[in-house]
């Protein structure tokens, strides 16, 4: 074998692969619609399809016309690849008059040259102007790797032209077919890749596999004849298999079938009883018996009883129900998820709710209102000034509810605001010493982190004692760590107090933001008890540790 | 008709005052700030009605009502919140407030006041389970006193002693009352004359025929009847963690 025959026969492999392919994607294409990138592609792909079939009927010596089109197909390739490649790249519309140009001089050279052989010197010019103007759409611009490959590419193609037009070998004539397979590789691999991937990986091994046997066991151009055969093997069967099925074995769905139908039944199912029932009824009407149906915790279960006309299960049938069974576990895994999603849904409504509810205690509003009314009468200036206090509590209540952050200095302003109203309520009862360290009061907190807290000491300390309620507040900085800490002089924590309500909340919120690094601690005094809040490095800590 | 005002919070006694003065026929004999200051108000005046603050510092306004010496006056609770409402009326409250107090509200409870007319003598009471406090009286003045802390009630001279680890008290509802009211599983009455904390019981002695005695944790040694006997002991071990029985022991 000379060199020449060994690229001929690659070329005949390479074009039946091609046209095999090229048709597949065209019908593909066709099929679905798919009209990508202004149908630059679809458009490519049917022109190449063309090309390769009649490539593959010249290299079998066909009539004298297949030659005239193939010449005509492939001299227009050129121009419509630049058009892909200017949809890609989604390029100015100006490159369409050159790209124009050049679908122009393709469709004059092609059809020419079968009559006369003066344009052949022209045809390797085209091919450089093609990479040439391509390269030049492209710009200096850098972008991703479907432009670098457009740039080889384009290049591959500007240097053959050139070396075609200089020297006359068979083996540079060929290469612009590669080059063009190459190009649509690229676009396909980058833009469609399971196309790519289905269409030409999968079907060219397997293409290459028969081929590979034929070509042992008879000769390559009968291997070659017979590599459609070979193709729609799969199909065949599968339509063999079915007709048998329905047919002779009275199944009513092929396994695919029967699959998408079992799927398509059970998949909406409201609850996992609701999964049993539609499932057992398609079963019955898939394998035509009564099925019945059970999850257990190794999975789902499947049982069928023997058919009401005797016809048994054969290999067919148990892989079905195998196969099924699988489907099943899933379908019931896909129905618990939804089903878990809508709970967490609900829960998370309610849940926010919740939180909303639990910035203010009702008892602190209607309290407060009560204690407006009252003195509404005997001390209007305190009555107003009250209702300021309430008023500052909710907007900030309101506010802060969307963010989440707040510096200490507004966070002790509400807590002020909040006291004001405590304080009109308890009168002398309630004294209150603050105590914040200049460098805190820029430190970020959780919103309302240290307000509840002082309800905290009010609730468990003022308004337990008869005596005069006190309540210290002291914010201090400790190596970089905020330190908040809120004494009263109440009864003190009794057993288990520190799981109470308020406190632990809190702690959950701060065990969210920092994780373990902010504590809550509690302790009681030799009169009353102690809170802190320890929170390192404020909201920049949190931000970056979360 | 009289009114005694329990509320902790000035402002609120304020309002209440403010809002009865429409009344022509309410006069507002007294006013308390505390539990035991109330129970002395209302053993003082013999008020018709007695508008009772919920939440307010050593006992609530239930333990009040709970405690109040017969004839019991009318009790309308006063609060912010309505999770007490079912304990309050598990006391025959005649109504219930929420704040803020409006005028029509206490109006129509006034109206009710009036309707029923003087208050009943006995106090009916049903069963609760949570843990409550006793007002009782010093010579002096009165106290509050936790439920833990009380080892037993006894019943003397027509009036309940409540003996607590913390020395002796006197109350005014009956040991009968007291039994209605209180969780059967934590208090046991184990003869006509006494009803004890369960969990200050100590040791059991058995006697022959069938009654017993029990030690309590202060050193108290009570009777049981003979018909409580076996009860008490089911009950304890009801309970789950009775004390150790002493059976040999006799004196």
């Amino acid at each position: 074998m000379t060199g020449y025959e060994i690229l001929s026969a690659a070329s005949v492999v390479l074009y039946t692969f091609g046209a095999l392919a090229f048709t597949a994607l065209t019908i593909l294409y066709v099929a679905e619609r798919r009209l990508i990138r202004g149908g630059a592609l679809a458009a490519f792909t049917a022109v190449c399809a063309a090309a390769f079939l009649l490539n593959l009927g010249r290299a079998f010596d066909g009539p004298s016309w297949i030659g005239a089109a193939q010449e005509g197909l492939t001299a227009i390739l050129p121009a419509i690849l630049l058009q892909l490649i200017r949809a890609e790249e989604n390029a100015d519309r100006r490159w369409e008059f050159p790209i124009a140009l050049i679908f122009a001089a393709g469709l004059f050279l092609g059809p020419a040259a079968t009559y006369t052989d003066r344009f052949d010197g022209a045809r390797p010019i085209l091919l450089a102007a093609v990479g040439i103007v391509g390269l030049a759409m492209l710009g200096t611009s850098r972008g991703g790797p479907i432009r670098k490959w457009n740039r080889i590419l384009l290049a591959l193609t500007a240097a053959c032209g050139v070396a075609n037009a200089v020297a006359s070998e068979p083996v540079l004539a060929v290469i612009p077919d590669y080059l063009f397979l190459a190009f649509f590789a690229v676009a396909l691999y980058y833009q469609e890749r399971l196309a790519f991937f289905d269409v030409l990986v999968k079907r060219g091994a397997y293409f290459l596999i028969g081929f590979t046997i034929l070509a042992v066991a008879v000769d390559w151009r009968r291997a070659l004849l017979l590599s459609p055969l070979w193709f729609a093997a799969p199909w065949l069967y599968d339509r063999v298999a079915g007709a048998i099925d329905r047919l002779w074995l009275g199944r009513p769905y092929a396994p695919a079938e029967a699959e998408r139908q079992f799927i398509a039944e059970a998949q909406s199912a409201a609850g996992e009883r609701d999964l049993v029932a539609r499932a057992a009824e398609s079963l019955g009407r898939i394998f035509r018996t009564r099925a019945t149906v059970q999850f257990t915790d190794a999975g789902p279960e499947i049982a069928l009883d023997d058919r009401a006309d005797g016809v048994p299960f054969l290999s067919d049938d148990r892989r079905l129900l195998q196969s099924l069974t699988r489907t099943l576990g899933v379908v019931a895994e896909n129905v618990r998820f939804r089903e878990r999603e809508e709970e967490l849904r609900r829960l998370a409504g309610r849940a926010e709710l919740k939180a909303l509810r639990a910035q203010i205690n009702p008892h602190f509003l209607f309290n407060a209102l009560n204690a407006i009314a009252g003195l509404v009468h005997e001390q209007p200036a305190l009555a107003e000034e009250t209702v300021e206090r309430l008023a500052e509590v909710f907007r900030y209540t309101l506010r802060k509810s969307e963010k989440e952050w707040a510096r200490l200095e507004e966070e002790m302003e509400f807590v002020a605001a909040y006291l004001g109203v405590e304080q009109a309520r308890f009168g002398e009862r309630l004294r209150v010493e603050t105590e914040i360290e200049p460098a805190a009061r820029g430190i970020e907190v959780p919103a309302m982190s240290i307000q509840p807290l002082v309800e905290n000491a009010i609730k468990h300390g003022v308004s337990a004692v008869e005596r005069c309620g006190v309540v210290r507040i002291r914010a201090s900085l400790r190596d970089g760590a905020l330190l908040v800490e809120v004494e009263d002089n109440g009864p003190g924590f009794t057993k288990g107090a520190g799981e109470g309500h308020g406190l632990r909340n809190i702690s959950e919120r701060l065990a969210g933001y920092y994780g373990g690094a902010a504590r809550l601690g509690w302790e009681n005094l030799e009169e009353g008890a102690r809170v802190w809040v320890e929170i390192p490095g404020g909201a920049a800590y949190a931000r970056a540790h979360r | 008709m009289r009114v005694l005002i329990v509320d902790d919070e000035a402002p609120a006694r304020a309002r209440l005052k403010q809002l009865l003065a429409a009344h022509a026929d309410v006069e507002v004999v007294a006013e308390a700030d505390t539990g035991p200051r109330a129970m002395e108000a209302a053993a003082e005046h013999k008020p018709d009605v007695l508008l009772l603050d919920i939440q307010m510092p050593g006992c609530t306004g239930i333990d009040v009502a709970a405690c109040l010496p017969a004839p019991r006056p009318h009790i309308v609770f006063c609060t912010a919140f309505d999770q007490h409402a079912v304990d309050a009326f598990e006391l025959h409250a005649i109504d219930y407030l929420l704040k803020p107090i409006s005028r029509v509200r206490l109006a129509q409870s006034l109206d009710r006041v009036r309707a029923v007319g003087a208050p009943a003598a006995e106090m009916p009471v049903t069963p609760r389970t949570r843990p409550a406090r006793f007002l009782a009286r010093t010579a002096s003045h009165y106290v509050v006193v936790p439920e833990a802390r009380v080892v037993y009630f006894a019943s003397e001279d027509g009036l309940t002693k409540l003996v607590a680890d913390t020395g002796q008290f006197w109350m005014d509802p009956t040991l009968n009352e007291l039994e209605q009211r209180l969780d059967a599983a934590r208090f046991f009455r184990i003869s006509r004359a006494a009803l004890i904390n369960l969990n200050t019981v100590a040791e059991i002695f058995p006697m022959p025929g069938g009654a017993g005695e029990v030690l309590l944790k202060n050193g108290a040694r009570l009777e049981v009847s003979r018909r409580r006997f076996r009860e008490m002991l089911e009950t304890l071990e009801g309970n789950a963690k009775g004390p150790r029985m002493n059976t040999n022991a006799h004196e």
